[in-house]
């Protein structure tokens, strides 16, 4: 059965030289309990229809079309509309309802709150427990998401723990108040491959135990086909295919879907310069400076880094966002604690200055 | 082939920022030339004291005359003659030390970055407009002298600056990859380093330039600098303390110091927005979807 | 050719190693002290591109950067064409140790903001050319990485992220280094470009005779592209040889971890397998077998 249904969505935003569409009339449907992964190269528009299911677009972009998060019981009445909805209405889903897990670990979580404290204020805020209750909830949450010794851990800092630890603790964050919809924006991207297949199967079983709806939003096609069931592909703010996922890897119909898979470095390589330089020459990459939504539209925000430009204007990055992985009131907007920038398509960089030795030995006890 | 878009331009200028950087620029730029024009446009000699004595504003002497018998209108104009430019001097002479040795002390560290840096630690704990009197005054009132204390206690937060800007950029892949190349230190910093720290320099120059007119107005102003029968707003201000009844005597001058530096202010706030480092070339890119 | 033992003045197919480095040593001052490289050896030839595999924090990084001398090595020795290549300190490189050069990993902070991209690659050309190499144009440097020839003009702004690594790519190369190091070159790029523009560098490298260290996390790329692959973990080499020979029967448990983590995407929705904690322990093991696999029979 469904849980969310995008019809028709339309983002457009107001630039310098008019009304720019981001998100061109994109229909998508999330069944419940089910991963359905969104697929996309920088520019596609993906992060962009994730951030408007939370109605976290900047003010200058405009939402046309229908979110509709069905009720928990059908029972219960008619699904919530979520575009042009008002700020009590939103208040209520976001954490609630539907929670989101950003890419970059290091700036999901506050740096200077203990992560008990992140995780009780959540689910007092917006379960009304009591301190007792909520810290029993806490250490549940951090069990299930398979941090090592989870009465402990409340009492630490998220500079303790590694990137995947931190990964795992803002899913936890994410799921404290039983979400129907969880987003993942990217959620493994800067996480080493060994961190990242843990914390997909961690993925997966949520899914599995809690009947969890996942958006999951990424570029590598890899993670779209070991936790993905269906698989919707954009590209340039629209939706070129959209199935099942095996039959998306295996019988893709549309040439750019194709041309995706080709690229992969598992299928036959070009080994001639010349050629290469020729398909590279051919590829459309937009220049940096080109048009794109910048820092200025999210004035909350302090000095959080930009992403290197890849692709096409107006976007937003990742770590532009304005609050970590649970939106609550008052919690405050982060310094990229880390000092590097996070972008889609990295992993966490061994910059020149800082060496971050640090998450090896830490590494999670039970799984990585 | 490469796509290639119109050049965004790369100054945006904020809401606020552009009508008041253009007022500030075109009041700037006036003063400017009222400055360099000044011996041509002065309708009486500034020095001459041949005018009935404090008369207040209105017919020949649209600002009125002073204890002495001059035209004070002649004398604002005579005095922005001196001020500015010698504050626009001032400036130069500070940017161009501050940067110098900044730029060596960031970019070759060890003992000539300690020695450079604790020399502007010294200079810079005293409190500027104290340590400039001083100066002044045991080099001996005159106005070029109080451009010299002038320049000792500006040039330290350029060299601050500059040497933070230089550390910045040391280490950043293009400027290794010129070392790599076979770039000397030298060629570097001018090649790959200066360029681009020239922004938020200039900021701080426009906004110093204020700055400077404020300090030598008011070394004057205590006698420590341009000595009478120098036409200068410092000293006019400080004439007309003993005249408080005859307004114009220190109002003008007054305004005059006061319309000059709010002008290179709005002008050095614009810049600085314009220059917003989030739509500057270093970081390059923005975000992405 | 080996990864451990230095080559001698001529190997056995009497070609002599480009770069040859040794028991190289990096620390880090700290409470305690960090060792981010623990004795790594390696030796490459012209014509061979090697690739240093491993996770975030094991040391690749620092290596790459010790070798070019960019970082400060606590130990060891690195030689290009047998002589060594010294820190890059306040004096100007000497004109031999231009013949080795980087290509960084974040394409933002590798050009010029200010400086045109000819203009940039011709510094290539001119340090080439100060060595006594042949020259060339940027022109033809720029159609080469997939550019227009006329793109010169313009300024690094007006290029996409992977269009400017593309430039940086042709100003290290236009410089005719013996011995290219590339730091995750292609992790900031597109998914859809970076095989290719990984391929291409394997391709220029090789025509102009040069070794090229890459350095990487992603091994689906490096196999493609790489004769010999060492796999780094906490600083040392756990495995190295023979890139197909590693990937196919890796001995080392780290590399085994490493290559069953790796998501494959064919769409059967098969979950890479999380390594448990008691697998951890084991990857710190030294096993001498898994170092300096050859080509299997």
């Amino acid at each position: 059965m469904n849980s969310l249904t995008i019809e028709n969505l339309t983002i457009s935003v107001a630039t310098s030289s008019g009304q720019r569409e981001i998100v061109s009339g994109i229909d998508i449907t999330l069944e419940r309990g089910r991963i359905h992964g969104l697929a996309g190269e920088s520019g596609s528009g993906k992060t962009m229809t994730a951030l408007a299911v939370l109605n976290l677009l900047p003010e200058r972009a405009q939402l046309t079309g229908s979110i509709r998060l069905a009720p928990r019981d059908t029972t219960l009445g008619d699904p919530t509309e979520i575009v042009g909805a008002s700020k009590r209405v939103m208040g209520a889903i976001r954490g609630r309802r539907i929670a989101m897990v950003f890419q970059d670990p290091s700036t999901s979580l506050h740096p200077q709150l203990s992560i008990g404290q992140q995780l009780t204020d959540h689910v007092r805020h917006h379960l009304g427990l009591n301190k007792r209750d909520a810290t029993a909830r806490a250490v549940e949450l951090l069990t299930r998401v398979r941090v090592p010794n989870p009465e402990g851990a409340l009492k630490r800092y998220p500079h303790q723990f590694s990137g995947g630890q931190r990964q795992r603790i803002a899913i936890a964050v994410a799921l404290a108040c039983d979400p129907e919809v969880l987003l993942a924006d990217e959620p493994t991207t800067a996480l080493d491959v060994t961190v990242q297949a843990g914390v997909l199967q961690l993925l997966r079983e949520l899914v599995d135990e809690t009947n969890l709806t996942v958006l999951l939003v990424t570029h590598d096609l890899g993670v779209m086909s070991a936790v993905a069931d269906e698989v919707t592909i954009m590209k340039a703010g629209r939706i070129v295919e959209s199935g099942p996922r095996q039959r998306i890897f295996t019988a893709p119909e549309h040439e750019y879907t194709r041309a995706l898979l080709a690229a992969l470095p598992g299928s036959t390589v070009e080994e001639d310069a010349d050629t290469l330089a020729q398909q590279l020459a051919a590829a459309a990459e937009l220049p940096d400076d080109a048009e794109r939504l910048d820092d200025t539209d999210f004035p909350d925000r302090s000095e959080l880094p930009d992403a290197p430009g890849d692709g096409t204007p107006p976007s937003l990055s990742d770590a532009d966002l304005p609050i970590g992985s649970s939106v609550l009131p008052g919690q405050a907007d982060l310094p990229d604690v880390a000092g590097f920038p996070s972008r889609p398509g990295s992993h966490r960089a061994e910059s020149s200055a800082t060496l971050d030795i640090s998450d090896g030995p830490d590494e999670e006890r039970t799984h990585v | 082939m490469m796509n290639t878009r119109i050049k965004r331009p790369r100054i945006h200028l904020g809401a606020w920022g552009a009508p008041l950087g253009i007022i500030g620029a075109v009041i700037a730029l006036a003063w400017i030339v009222v400055a360099f024009l000044a011996p041509v446009i002065a309708p009486h000699d500034p020095l001459a004291q041949d005018l009935p004595r404090l008369q207040a504003p209105g017919g020949d002497t649209i600002l009125g005359t002073d204890s002495l018998g001059r035209d004070v209108f002649s004398r604002l104009i005579s005095g922005a003659g001196v001020t500015i430019p010698l504050a626009l001097l001032l400036v130069v002479l500070s940017v161009l030390i501050g940067t110098i040795l900044g730029s060596i002390a960031g970019f070759f560290g060890r003992w000539v970055d300690e020695t450079i840096m604790r020399i502007t630690d010294l200079v810079m704990a005293f409190p500027t407009v104290i340590l400039a009197m001083v100066i002044a005054a045991a080099l001996g009132a005159s106005l070029l002298n109080a451009v010299y204390a002038a320049l000792i206690v500006s040039w330290p937060s350029y060299a601050r600056l500059t040497r933070g800007l230089v550390l910045g950029l040391r280490s950043s892949n293009y400027v290794v990859s010129g070392r790599l190349l076979g770039f000397s230190p030298w060629r570097s910093l001018w090649r790959d380093i200066a360029p681009n720290i020239i922004g938020p320099i200039l900021v701080l120059a426009s906004l110093d330039i204020g700055t400077a007119i404020l300090l030598l107005s008011g070394l004057s102003f205590l006698g420590l600098g341009a000595k009478p029968p120098t036409a200068e707003w410092g000293s006019m201000v400080s004439d007309a303390i003993g005249n408080f009844d005859q307004w114009w005597l220190g109002v003008f001058p007054g305004l005059a110091i006061l319309t000059v530096v709010v002008a290179f202010n709005f002008v050095g706030d614009a810049l600085r927005d314009a220059l917003d480092p989030k739509s500057a070339t270093l970081r390059g890119g923005g975000p992405t979807l | 050719m080996s990864d451990v033992t230095p080559a001698a003045a001529g190997t056995l197919s009497g070609v002599r190693d480009v770069l040859t480095a040794v028991d190289v040593t990096v620390d880090y001052r700290g409470h305690p002290p960090v060792r981010a490289v623990d004795g790594v050896s390696v030796s490459i030839a012209p014509g061979e591109v090697v690739a240093l595999v491993g996770e975030s924090g094991c040391g690749k990084s620092s290596f790459a950067r010790a070798v070019v001398g960019i970082e400060k090595r606590s130990g060891g020795t690195v030689h290009l064409d047998g002589a060594d290549v010294p820190f890059l300190g306040l004096r100007r490189r000497g004109v031999q140790s231009t013949g080795i050069q980087m290509v960084f990993q974040d394409p933002n902070s590798s050009l010029n903001p200010r400086r045109r991209v000819a203009d940039q690659i011709n510094d290539g050309i001119r340090t080439a050319v100060a060595r006594g190499d042949a020259s060339s144009s940027a022109a033809d440097w720029l159609e080469r990485v997939g550019l227009a020839a006329d793109a010169g003009r313009r300024y690094p702004h007006e290029f996409s992220g992977g269009q400017k690594q593309r430039i940086a790519i042709a100003r290290a190369l236009a410089a005719r280094p013996h011995m290219l190091v590339a730091d995750e070159p292609i992790s900031a790029l597109d998914a859809s470009t970076q095989t290719a523009v990984a391929a291409l560098m394997r391709s220029l490298s090789l025509e102009a005779g040069a070794g090229m260290l890459f350095i990487s996390h992603d091994l689906s790329v490096v196999r493609r592209i790489a004769d010999r692959t060492l796999v780094m973990y906490q600083g040392r080499i756990v495995e190295s040889g023979h890139t197909e020979t590693v990937w196919q029967n890796p001995i080392h448990p780290y590399t085994q971890a490493l290559l069953a983590a790796i998501p494959i995407p064919d769409g059967a929705g098969r979950l890479p397998l999380a390594p448990l904690e008691e697998h951890r322990a084991a990857w710190t093991q030294v096993i001498p077998e898994a170092i300096d696999r050859e080509l299997a029979a």
